[in-house]
């Protein structure tokens, strides 16, 4: 009994096999880095004189060994492989590829038009910036054959113009992006299957891949935990056994060559796991999520205000003070604001209003905002609670002309008139909402902009004023 | 979006000297402080026993101030101080257009001003005219705006005298009283 017990608790002790770790799930908020295989690159029937003519099909290669590798890639369960098609699919999603397609197509037909027309120079200049491009938005790897035509056309009219050098380049980009491309004798000219020929068998010599083969395309975010793969398949050659030829790109720029031979009689499970299993260990493991953490900045302003009531007996006048806002980040984009803001009245342009009038005012109100590079536009809206003084008022001319009679001295007729129409400081509550637009100097300090509205919903008595309308302009601090 | 930004910064910039700018208006013409000019013409003035200062404030159509009033003894349009002899409340006062129409009332009781009658306004001429008005209501009928005010002076039913002002850059006056707080206003609350 005891020997059993012991060996139920060896076995329940006893850690997991290597294997079943590593391929086991990783854990909830686990980090993977993600791997983007690019479509093979054949360059077996880079070979071949006459190649037959097959639809490309960018997302699948007949290398078995390449199959088997994104095969064995995808099974690590800490990578996030995308495939092939899945890399096409991500291609096509990219807003530049959309437009480089676009431009690219519509600069390619102007060369074609400019070719017929015999106008080599313009026909070689829009064929050119065609080409670029369509490299340059990786539409090769969507649809290889038009671009390698489009290559092939500038090469066409390069060889017309004289320039051979030229077109030799344009031709081993056609043949780097569809080694099937070929001319055909009874419609071209011989002179430029020749030169085709010369590039492909230069191209046959030197294996050279292009420039784009080891770089960080242009239209991809950069990102640590990105890494590209790009792959190209060369048939045996000269008693060299066929090969497939890798390279890992990252965003920062480093790149890792990788080779596989592919001897005749190994099994192509075997070569492409071996291959994953390189790539897996040059690759970094991954690591728990990167938990966003946001900065709860305090950015603290005072300054000047200004406003008038819209709803207001008398002409609008102002109303102009100090005001202080504080506003706290509560997340990415949103925020917090705080107002305080004290103000005196000025004459209206009547001068109905007697006495000047001391107005506080104050709201709480979240909102968003968002930055770009110095600056910060800002949104809020909440809640106001504003005080106006003791609004005194009269329409009779001496009480507004000579005041209102105090101390022995004043003019009895401003009484007589009974013009004094006095309403009492109340307190009013409603809705604020505020627009601003801040400006980054240097030391952390900032200038701030603000326009402001409010509607008083609720109110400690009878008011005849409402509905401020103003501005701010303040210099403000942040605290970090 | 750093365009939006200063947009934002030149509209609050624009607000805050309107807001300030907001109590100004075309209705307070004619605020200010005339003074009577003598210069010949029809508004000479060496003949006339007083001389006037017009301390008006203006609100729209309504109009009101002081007129302040000082003795002439020699024609010669002085107005000194210790010539004051009298400060009256303009009442009736309108302003329409170029026109403009009020009156003071030297005959009536408690329109004497201060100092004191007997202390300032001892000026040979004036404590008779304070003793005694000679107009019960002195009648302004002025047209003009800015540069000058021409029109007359009525007392009572009389014939209407020619007169003339100009502005003065003085401080406008609200009292009749001046320097001596103390002392209860002209026509005022007592």
């Amino acid at each position: 009994m005891a020997v059993v017990t012991l060996c139920a608790t060896l076995t329940l002790a006893a850690p997991a096999p290597d294997a079943a770790r590593i391929l086991a799930p990783p854990p909830e908020g686990f980090k993977r880095p993600t791997v983007l295989v690019y479509p093979l690159v054949d360059l077996a029937p880079l070979a071949e004189v006459a190649p037959a003519i097959v639809s490309p099909t960018p997302a699948a290669s007949n290398v078995p060994t390449f199959e088997a590798f994104v095969s064995a890639l995808t099974r690590y369960p800490n990578l996030r492989v995308v495939p092939p098609a899945g890399v096409v699919a991500r291609i096509k999603a990219r807003r530049a590829w959309l437009e480089g397609v676009r431009v690219g197509a519509a600069r390619a037909e102007d060369g074609r038009d400019a070719s017929a027309r015999v106008r080599l120079s313009d026909a070689a200049r829009a064929l050119g910036e065609a080409a670029r491009i369509f490299h340059e938005v990786e539409h090769g790897y969507v649809d290889p054959r038009a671009v390698a035509r489009t290559d092939l056309a500038r090469a066409s009219t390069l060889l017309e113009q004289g320039d051979a050098l030229e077109a030799n380049d344009a031709f081993v980009a056609a043949l780097s992006t569809d080694p099937r491309t070929r001319l055909r004798p009874e419609y071209d000219r011989a002179e430029t299957i020749a030169a085709l020929e010369r590039a492909r068998q230069s191209l046959l010599a030197t294996q050279r891949p292009p420039d784009t083969f080891a770089r960080w395309p242009a239209g991809e975010p950069a990102a640590a935990d990105v890494f590209i793969v790009r792959a190209r398949h060369h048939a045996a050659q000269g008693g060299e056994p066929a090969r497939l030829e890798l390279v890992v790109v990252s965003a920062n720029g480093a790149v890792v060559p990788e080779t596989q031979p592919l001897p005749a009689g190994v099994p192509a499970e075997d070569a492409g796991g071996r291959l994953a299993s390189r790539l897996f260990a040059c690759l970094p493991f991954g690591g728990a999520a990167p938990v966003r953490r946001v900065t709860r900045e305090v950015r603290a302003d005072i300054g000047g205000a200004g406003f008038v009531f819209l709803e207001n007996p008398l002409d609008p006048f102002g109303h102009v003070g100090a005001a202080m806002h504080l506003t706290t980040q509560l997340a990415q984009r949103v925020s917090v604001e705080a107002m305080a803001m004290v103000s005196n009245s000025i004459a209206d342009s009547s001068a109905q209003l007697t006495e000047s009038m001391v107005t506080v005012r104050g709201a709480v109100a979240p909102g968003f905002e968002t930055r770009l590079g110095g600056a910060r536009l800002e949104a809020h809206i909440g809640l106001e609670v504003a005080s106006p003084g003791e609004f005194v008022t009269s329409s009779n001319v001496y009480c507004r002309h000579f005041g209102v009679p105090t101390d022995g001295l004043g003019y009895q007729a401003c009484v007589d008139g009974g013009g004094l129409d006095r309403t009492p400081r109340r307190v009013l509550v409603g809705a604020y909402a505020s627009l601003g637009a801040s400006v980054e100097l240097p030391d952390d300090l900032f200038l701030v902009a603000r326009l402001h509205y409010a509607e008083y919903l609720f109110a400690s008595g009878p008011s005849d004023l409402g509905r401020p309308l103003g501005a701010t302009l303040g210099l403000g601090y942040q605290l970090r | 979006m750093r365009r939006g930004a200063l947009s934002l910064t030149r509209a609050a910039l624009l607000c805050v000297p309107w807001l300030a700018l907001s109590a100004c208006g075309t209705d307070r013409a004619l605020t200010g402080v005339w003074q009577q000019a003598c210069e010949g013409g029809e508004a000479a003035c060496a003949d006339a026993p007083f001389v006037y200062k017009l301390h008006l404030g203006r609100f729209g159509d309504d109009l009101t101030g002081l007129v302040v009033r000082y003795v002439n003894p020699d024609g010669d349009a002085t107005f000194d101080t210790l010539r004051e002899c009298g400060c009256y409340l303009v009442t009736s006062g309108s302003a329409s257009g170029l026109t403009t129409r009020f009156q003071i009332e030297p005959g009536m009781p408690s329109a004497l001003g201060c100092p004191a009658p007997g202390y300032a306004f001892a000026a040979a001429g004036c404590k008779d005219a304070l003793a005694a008005p000679p107009c019960r209501a002195v009648q302004f009928e002025l047209d003009g705006e800015t540069d000058v005010l021409v029109g007359t002076l009525t007392c009572d039913d009389g014939p209407a005298a020619a007169v003339r002002f100009e502005p003065v850059n003085e401080r406008l006056r609200r009292t009749c009283v001046g320097g001596c707080r103390n002392a209860p206003d002209a026509g005022l609350n007592e």
